[in-house]
């Protein structure tokens, strides 16, 4: 079985290179097992991002076979080839560079209800809905299959941002105004597209971009 | 240099609500992280979190009675009262990070969404729509809010010391490959369990290697009950991709589950009733015997159930919860919907040892504090689900507040300056062996001499490998890359394993007894009197294990 892995090296700054790696047969694989394989085995210079190994931690993002999705769940096959997620800078080899998009989140507030005056004896009630958005792992996967989404442009936040935004604009202690602010961030640049990839299995354009699009007072 | 008052080392949970306390009692603090802040075994939980008093008949006496009993005598009784006092407090400091508990019709956190977790007397664990994820994300938050600063993708190497206190932490940046000296008045170490010591076999993050443990050993800390770590009984054993991963607890098992040996006896029923150490004890002795599947697991066997009403009903609140998601991945539909029995093996869970500690989370090394999964002391043999989530928030806080005071009140000493040591372990070394070879070794020692089962001669055994590895790791090779070089790390992080690799076995080797999750198989019954086992580094940094009398 033929692994093609994309490898990037900082110091030199060079564009990828493509190598490719032998494996054995391994007993329904994942493309995480994979990678885990030629670094154990052959080549610990690569460098690939995971924590959970199932599904949780939403780490493991890269594109493969030209489509972005997580590792440990995507089955490997033989002549996978694996690069990183597009859109978004590369540190080395598979490793995208996520610390600024989580600064971006701490400037638009866009991960904390406010004002966050939440309290455990507070009568609360949470739109049954909400739960499905709930399910977002910050895998980064769908910024990555946008065709809007740049890194570094201000104008389009993105889709894990808008996400974030229904989260909150389903969160009854939020106060903040998210419709108005995904309109900010771009989100109707959305109505022409089809709608991007989740692993998580969000409904980004349908349920939280639409949502986010509405003029009822829901 | 950078100095700080407080430096707080590990993102998750314990480290989050600690650099916050720390925060708001008025002190500098910086976070450190090996990962980005808020992942850690934390981020990957299900989010069932213990909150006492749910209903009219739960107390701070009735929780504290709770853990007391699973812990088979080695809870430390001022730090469970300690626990039980404040968990309510702690859980609302999780809502006032961001995170959201589910509610009940009328919009209240009551006893109709609390449910009973394994080995609760009573119902009082809750939980909330976005996981361990969102306690993650609302961690993040609160960093943000209070103005830690978070220093990601960061990993402490060494803690500082002068004149036997700690003054500060060596770091190595993983992404710029920087080495540093941060100083500060206290440390907090907050850096989780062990699970990646047992690697394939657990279900724990990647950054759970443990280091905190070496680290405060170093320092001159003392750590409690180093072999008692907890083995969730039912892990998946197929495909090798998923292997250690969460399968199910006791309390999933239905009224009619029961568990088979791998020709298909009955070897325990009533599982729904039992802990995990209970039924973790029962499969390593069926292991022992050699009595296994085709992947060297036993077999969970939920069938009974499906011919009984009630049995039906519990399988569907239990799937609505979350239950088995990893099992129909990993072993299809039929044993998704219990229709096959489903193999299983114990995988590494959570260290109920760890750092000796008082209720402050002081250590006995002045400037060196802990809480979270790296202290000790709380759970003794045995930890009830969901009271992780709950004791992290109240120990973090406790240890943030008490490190923050220490730090802001009168000056300790005129030296608190140390320098660095220079580094071994650099980009371009040149050796016979790459770290993952070695990492990969150790995790198989500890499986087979430190895991559900173990006898003097296995220990004996896995502590000779000990050696070895580290003669070997004296010859290890680098890659020549400064930024993000993972061999880097992974050199790093195993000089930390052995040595807390070390600990549990010597642990193991001196607890002569079967309590709690520690179960030795020359050793099969419990002891007349319970000890504590102390691990310490004496001067020749030999590592030296003793026992200690627990007051009654
Ligand atoms: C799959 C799974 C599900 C679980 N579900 C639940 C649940 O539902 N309820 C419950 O109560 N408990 C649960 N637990 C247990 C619970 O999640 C953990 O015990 C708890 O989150 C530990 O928190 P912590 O802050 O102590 O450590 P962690 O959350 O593991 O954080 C450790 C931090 O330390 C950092 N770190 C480690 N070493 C270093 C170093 N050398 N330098 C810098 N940083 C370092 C790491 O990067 C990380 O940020 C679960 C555990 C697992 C594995
Ligand atoms: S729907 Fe919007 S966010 Fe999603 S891919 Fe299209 S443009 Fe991007
Ligand atoms: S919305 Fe889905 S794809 Fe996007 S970051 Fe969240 S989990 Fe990943
Ligand atoms: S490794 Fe955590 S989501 Fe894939």
């Amino acid at each position: 079985m033929k692994m093609t892995i994309a490898r990037f090296d900082p110091e030199t700054g060079e564009e990828s290179r493509y190598e490719t790696f032998d494996l054995p047969e391994l007993d329904r694989a994942t493309v995480l097992q994979g990678l885990m394989y030629v670094y154990d085995n052959v080549d610990s210079t690569l460098g690939f991002s995971f924590n959970c190994r199932y599904k949780n931690c939403g780490l493991c993002g890269l594109t493969i076979d030209g489509r972005p999705h997580l590792a440990c769940l995507t089955p490997l096959v033989d002549g996978t080839v694996v690069e990183p997620l597009h859109n978004l800078p590369v540190l080395r080899d598979l490793i995208i560079d996520r610390r600024d998009l989580f600064a971006a989140l701490r400037t638009l507030t866009a991960f904390i209800p406010e004002p966050a005056d939440s309290n455990c004896d507070a009568v609360i009630h949470e739109p049954a809905e909400r739960a499905v958005y709930m399910q977002c792992v910050e895998c980064l996967v769908c910024m990555a299959s946008c065709p809007e989404y740049q890194h570094g442009d201000s104008a389009f936040a993105g889709p894990m941002v808008f996400v974030k935004l229904m989260q909150l604009h389903l969160d009854p202690r939020d106060a903040a105004n998210r419709r108005e602010q995904a309109r900010q961030l771009g989100v109707e640049i959305c109505l022409e597209c089809a709608g991007c990839a989740c692993p998580s299995n969000i409904p980004i354009r349908k349920g939280a971009i639409a949502g986010l699009l509405a003029t009822d007072n829901r | 240099m950078r100095r700080f008052d407080v430096i707080v080392v590990g993102g998750g949970g314990a480290g989050v609500a600690a650099a916050v306390a720390a925060r708001r009692a008025g002190a500098r603090v910086a976070l450190l992280s090996k990962e980005p802040a808020g992942y850690g075994d934390t981020r990957i939980a299900e989010g069932a979190i213990t909150y006492p008093g749910r209903s009219a008949d739960d107390s701070p006496e009735v929780f504290l009675r709770d853990v007391m009993s699973a812990g088979e005598q080695l809870c430390d009784l001022d730090l469970v009262t300690t626990l039980a006092r404040d968990a309510e407090r702690g859980v609302h400091d999780l809502e006032d990070f961001g995170f959201l508990i589910r509610r009940d019709a009328d919009g209240f956190i009551s006893d109709q969404v609390a449910n009973r977790s394994g080995g609760h007397s009573i119902a009082r664990t809750v939980s909330g729509s976005g996981r361990g994820v969102h306690i993650g994300v609302s961690l993040r938050a609160a960093c943000a809010r209070e103005g830690v600063s978070v220093i990601e993708d960061c990993m402490a190497v060494r803690l500082l010391t002068a004149d036997e206190r700690v003054v500060g932490v060596q770091t190595y940046d993983l992404v710029m490959g920087e080495w540093q000296a941060l100083h500060a008045r206290t440390v907090i170490l907050a850096t989780g369990g062990t699970g990646w010591l047992y690697y394939p076999h657990t279900d724990c993050v990647r950054s759970t290697t443990g280091d905190g443990f070496a680290l405060a050993l170093e320092a001159g800390a003392e750590l409690v009950e180093m072999e008692q770590v907890q083995f969730l009984p039912f892990g998946l054993t197929h495909p090798d991709s998923m292997m250690g991963i969460f399968c199910a607890e006791p309390g999933h098992a239905g009224p009619y589950g029961r568990l088979l040996d791998g020709e298909g006896s009955v070897v325990l029923e009533g599982l729904r009733n039992l802990n995990r150490a209970q039924v973790t004890r029962v499969m390593a002795q069926v292991m022992k015997e050699g009595r296994v599947g085709p992947h060297g697991g036993l077999f969970l066997d939920l069938r009974p159930n499906l011919e009984h009403p009630d049995g039906v009903a519990a399988r569907k609140t239990i799937v609505k919860g979350g239950g088995f998601k990893g099992v129909r991945a990993a072993y299809g539909q039929q044993a998704y919907s219990w229709k096959e029995p489903l193999e299983v093996l114990p995988t590494a869970h959570y260290h109920m040892g760890g750092v000796r500690v008082d209720v402050d989370g002081r250590t006995n090394t002045p400037g060196l504090f802990a809480a979270g999964a790296v202290q000790g002391g709380v759970h003794g043999g045995n930890r009830l689900g969901s009271v992780a989530l709950t004791e992290i928030f109240v120990f973090g806080r406790r240890a943030g507040e008490a490190a923050a005071r220490e730090a802001l009140g009168p000056c300790h000493g005129a030296n608190n300056e140390s320098t660095p040591q220079s580094p071994s372990i650099f980009p371009g070394r040149t050796g016979r062996f790459r770290p993952i070879q070695l990492v990969r070794r150790l995790q198989k020692v500890m499986w087979e001499h430190a895991g559900p089962l173990r006898d003097e001669n296995g220990i004996g055994a896995g502590l000779r490998e000990l050696d070895l590895l580290e003669e070997d790791y004296a010859d290890i090779s680098i890659g020549p890359a400064k930024r993000c070089n993972p061999e880097m790390r992974d050199a790093l992080e195993l000089q930390l394993m052995l040595l807390t690799a070390r600990a549990i076995l010597a642990s193991a080797l001196e607890r002569r007894e079967s309590r709690g999750a520690h179960l030795r198989a020359d050793f099969p019954d419990r002891g007349p009197q319970p000890y504590r086992t102390v691990t310490r580094l004496d001067d020749q940094r030999r590592l030296n294990v003793t026992q200690d009398r627990i007051r009654a």
